[in-house]
């Protein structure tokens, strides 16, 4: 089923099967975005299904003003986000050290099945500052455009563009290191 | 060897996922997710569980209201005559026929004029008194 008919379904006040349409088409992309964030499995399992709350929650209020798409993506970014700062809250982690903490996630995840490479990228992007890290997760895995990703953060494009360059360049550089 | 050749991010491998999720895992997340929403579509406000009892009870507290207003406008025997403060009126006199009673208990309590002068001869009123009382 397509956006255009779960936003049909939504106006028509049919929440329940939107959103079963929307768990059946965005629970995979969901998953993957929040778990390079998060790393873990479990974490990512766990927020998930909040989020998945959330929109439940929140369809009712979907007029179809922005996309099903960005509009669910910024959702789960932004509990992603949250999740982020509680973690770093609760563990007690400086803002510097949040990075060194995710990407030893990375080693010790037991769901982790990548080569020596793309472990080190991972962590590399773990290191990298909130925003870098965001705009270079949906622009380099999921190549999503600088418009949608706008549309998702609230950014503007130019701003993100320049995010994405710094973040290409950090990234490049540490894998070349290691290489 | 030109630059996009050495940009070693442009290496295809790099941008699958590393990560990998247990055996059916979208499978049972997706029922998992479907199934856990529904009790929260049927959450009901307390207000509306409280809203068809309160219905019932306003139309009762209506009903009520309307059918004794209706009763005291057509019923003249049900109106309080002039009989009735009588008779209440009655039932406050009971205290003035107590005290009477109670004179007439005192009337019948046995104390003869001979008491009474040997009490005032006791408490030493003198005999030429009493017999001009007697008189």
């Amino acid at each position: 089923m397509n956006d255009g008919h779960i936003i049909n379904l939504c106006q028509k006040g049919e929440y329940e099967l939107a959103f079963n349409a929307i768990v059946q088409t965005y629970t995979e992309s969901l998953y993957w975005h929040v778990r390079r964030f998060l790393c873990s499995h479990e974490d990512t399992n766990d927020l998930l299904q909040d989020i998945f709350i959330k929109i439940w929650s929140a369809l009712p209020s979907f007029r179809g003003d922005s996309r099903l798409y960005t509009w669910l993506y910024r959702i789960a970014t932004n509990e992603t986000l949250n999740r982020l700062r509680r973690i770093r809250r609760e563990n007690a982690i400086s803002l510097d050290a949040v990075g060194e903490y995710l990407a030893g996630k990375v080693d010790e995840d037991p769901y982790f099945n990548g080569n020596a490479l793309q472990r080190e990228l991972h962590k590399a992007i773990h290191k990298l500052p909130e925003k870098q890290r965001l705009v270079f997760n949906m622009r380099y895995f999921d190549e999503m455009k600088y418009e949608d990703i706008s549309e998702i953060t609230g950014t503007s494009v130019g701003a993100l563009k320049a995010s994405y360059h710094h973040a290409y360049t950090k990234i490049k550089e540490a894998l070349e290191e290691m290489v | 060897m030109n630059k996009m050749e050495r940009d070693i991010l442009n290496d295809p491998e790099l941008k699958k996922t590393p990560y990998i999720v247990p055996d059916g895992y979208f499978d049972s997340l997706r029922k998992e997710v479907s199934g856990y929403v529904r009790p929260v579509a049927v959450k009901v406000s307390l207000w509306q569980k409280l809203a068809p009892l309160a219905t019932i009870a306003a139309m009762f507290i209506i009903m009520v209201t309307a059918g004794t207003f209706f009763l005291r406008s057509t019923s003249p025997e049900d109106e309080i005559t002039q009989e009735d403060y009588i008779v209440f009126a009655g039932d406050y006199s009971d205290f003035g026929i107590y005290e009477e009673e109670n004179d007439e208990q005192y009337a019948d309590a046995g104390v003869s004029e001979d008491d009474i002068i040997e009490y005032l001869i006791y408490t030493g009123v003198s005999e030429d008194i009493i017999e001009l009382s007697k008189e």
